[in-house]
């Protein structure tokens, strides 16, 4: 999948599960500022990226979930092994 | 170098010109420093103009670093905190950026070994050395592998020195002999052992000897008697640091520590002048090696200086006001006609003497012990957490405003910020990426209930263990506090299942529209359970987990 779709598709769920938070957010927005990001969004995150890539993570990846674009990023990596 | 560091290194002299006017300030408010001199301190001004019915403590010094020398005062301690804050400040703010940590590190270490004594130093050291072989695996020969083993080796021989040369032979003697054996043994045993399949099991080994050794204290310690074993002075402090330890070991698992990481920069992980008051108190701010390492001049370092600053202020101002707002709110309760169990001791040792007090009581006692630990606690924090700042740290407070949480898992984060990312890097991300996988609601449930209850109990466990004695009795006092953790666990699993399945509201708390009158009384709820629960958490050696229950149950009303 390419990146950009990627990008499309985390805005998405971003949007879909944060309501109104998702606001003026970009691929570069850093979502700790923009939607108080804590530990139980991280873990939805997760979830997200296991049900729809069918790809595991690692502990060291959650510090990756930033910003939507280093979210696609990491599942671009991880798709491609 | 980091160029961005280089960026945030600019000098402003008034900056370091306020910082020690500042530090003056707090050693003349908070110590009875200048009763010295012909100038009368706060206290004794205090104390002649005060109404004497209001003076409890106006003023509390409670900072004190623990197992200091018996020939200094907490005044003493707490003066040489300030002069090493100082000494500190200025080096982490003049020196060149390479020797910035390093200065923080020799001065963490002249002031443990002026408070504590050069063994307490030299044993501390020597297990971080050797944390730092097994870590990092520097060849057998380096300096630090060496400074490490001969520590080690004097450490051991050190207590046995006796009167005269004679007393003096038999450890030299013991040391010629002993340091060549750690060298082979390092090199030839030990290193080889890191290198093959053993680095698997000996870097969790040695990140988990506090807990290990605490626990086999213990059994040896059951039925010993006045023989009960205990731990040196060095390797109790070094045990009390497990958290930091643990996180170090996350980061290098992470790969976020690079392999070939410097002595210095290991050690500047775990020492600096802000650790040495209350020692075993929130070692682990800041977190680890990563968090750390990012943080260090992380904006203009004058801004970070002054953010200290002002945290030091708030530290002050919660140990110079607590106790008077305390004072003053019992009375008040007092004036309300609430009975006189009074002190919390009282309230728990109620059910043993058959007592049921009512529900004002039990609620008025409640939060003056729940105000009374969070102003010590919050001061010691802030005063932490401001001492890094003005290190050039950027680091984030413990405390964020806990009495704005309108839920349980917000309060656990604005209440106790580091200890809570803590538990959630040690326990909570580890669980939920291994368990129930394909079953969302139970997953979170299972990895929130392991940190919040499972890892909240190993910790106080470890803490109590290491403070009063690795004793039975101690464990068995520890294991009764457990349906505390069990219920504040399931309540935080709980909320965090609840927030995940109702989703984030657009509306965030404390709005200002008509809504915000449920967010006064979420806030209400919260805090009120957090302290309501505070009983089960706290079981007197005659009480029963049921007694604890009662005194619960009463603060609403049921009488069993």
């Amino acid at each position: 999948m390419e990146r950009g779709e990627v990008v499309k598709q985390v805005l998405a769920f971003l949007g879909d599960r944060f309501g109104d938070r998702r606001e003026g957010i970009t691929a570069d927005s850093r979502l700790s500022e923009t939607m108080m990001i804590d530990s139980l969004a991280t873990l939805e995150i997760v979830m997200f990226i296991e049900e729809q890539h069918g790809l595991t993570l690692e502990r060291a990846d959650l510090d990756r979930l930033t910003t939507p674009g280093s979210i696609a990023d990491l599942i671009v990596e991880k798709q491609q092994g | 170098m980091n160029p961005v560091r280089r960026v945030h290194d600019r000098h402003q002299h008034s900056v370091p010109l306020l910082v020690l006017v500042s530090l003056l300030v707090v050693a003349y408010v908070w110590t009875d420093w200048m009763d010295r001199y012909p100038i009368p301190g706060v206290t004794t001004l205090a104390d002649s103009t005060l109404d004497p019915a209001f003076d409890h403590g106006h003023l509390s010094n409670y900072v004190w670093i623990h197992h200091g020398t018996n020939d200094l005062s907490n005044q003493d301690e707490t003066l040489i905190l300030l002069l090493l804050a100082g000494i500190g400040f200025l080096a982490s703010y003049y020196l060149p950026i390479p020797l910035k940590r390093r200065s923080l590190v020799l001065v963490t270490f002249a002031g443990i070994a002026w408070v504590m004594g050069g063994e307490v130093l030299a044993l501390l050291l020597a297990a971080h050395l050797l944390c730092f072989a097994t870590f990092h695996r520097p060849a057998p020969g380096r300096p630090a592998t060496l400074l490490g083993l001969t520590l080690l080796a004097v450490c051991v021989w050190y207590p046995w020195v006796g009167d005269g040369w004679v007393g003096w032979t038999l450890p030299a003697l013991g040391l010629a002999v002993s340091l060549p054996l750690l060298y082979v043994g390092h090199t030839y045993l030990y290193e080889p052992l890191l290198a093959g399949r053993g680095g698997a099991w000996l870097q969790p080994l040695v990140t988990h000897s506090s807990l290990i050794s605490v626990l086999l204290l213990t059994i040896w310690n059951h039925d010993a008697g006045d023989s009960n074993l205990k731990l040196p002075m060095g390797l109790l402090l070094f045990f009390y640091q497990w958290e930091r330890l643990f996180m170090y070991r996350i980061d290098l698992e992470d790969r976020k520590v690079p392999p070939d990481l410097s002595l210095w920069e290991y050690l500047a992980t775990f020492f600096s002048p802000a650790a040495l008051a209350h020692f075993p108190w929130m070692t682990r701010i800041p977190l680890g090696y990563a968090y750390l390492n990012d943080s260090f001049l992380a904006r203009d370092k004058n801004l970070i200086v002054l953010s200290g600053l002002k945290l030091i202020g708030l530290a002050v101002a919660f140990f110079a006001l607590g106790p008077m707002g305390l004072e003053l709110l019992s009375s008040g309760f007092q004036m309300l006609g609430t009975d006189p169990v009074g002190t919390y001791d009282g309230l728990l040792a109620a059910p043993a003497m058959g007592y049921t007090p009512g529900v004002g009581t039990v609620w008025s006692v409640l939060l003056l012990e729940f105000l009374r630990f969070y102003y010590v606690w919050a001061a010691v924090a802030h005063l932490k957490v401001g001492l890094w700042r003005l290190f050039g740290y950027d680091i984030e407070p413990y405390f964020q405003k806990p009495f704005l949480s309108t839920n349980l898992v917000e309060l656990w984060r604005r209440y106790s910020y580091y200890y809570r990312a803590f538990l959630v890097q040690a326990f909570y991300f580890p669980v939920f990426l291994r368990f129930f996988k394909r079953r969302p609601l139970p997953r979170i449930f299972f990895a929130t209930l392991v940190a919040a209850c499972f890892g909240n109990f190993l910790y106080h466990m470890l803490f109590e263990l290491l403070t009063w004695g690795s004793k039975p009795d101690v464990l068995v006092s520890q294991l009764r506090t457990l349906p505390y953790y069990l219920v504040l666990g399931a309540a935080i699993a709980a909320t965090q299942v609840w927030l995940m399945r109702h989703g984030r509201r657009p509306r965030r708390a404390w709005t200002l529209d008509r809504r915000i009158v449920l967010d006064v009384l979420a806030v209400a709820g919260t805090v009120g359970f957090f302290i309501w629960i505070r009983p089960l958490h706290h079981v007197p050696a005659e009480n029963t987990f049921l007694d604890g229950l009662r005194i619960c149950l009463s603060a609403v009303g049921i009488q069993i």
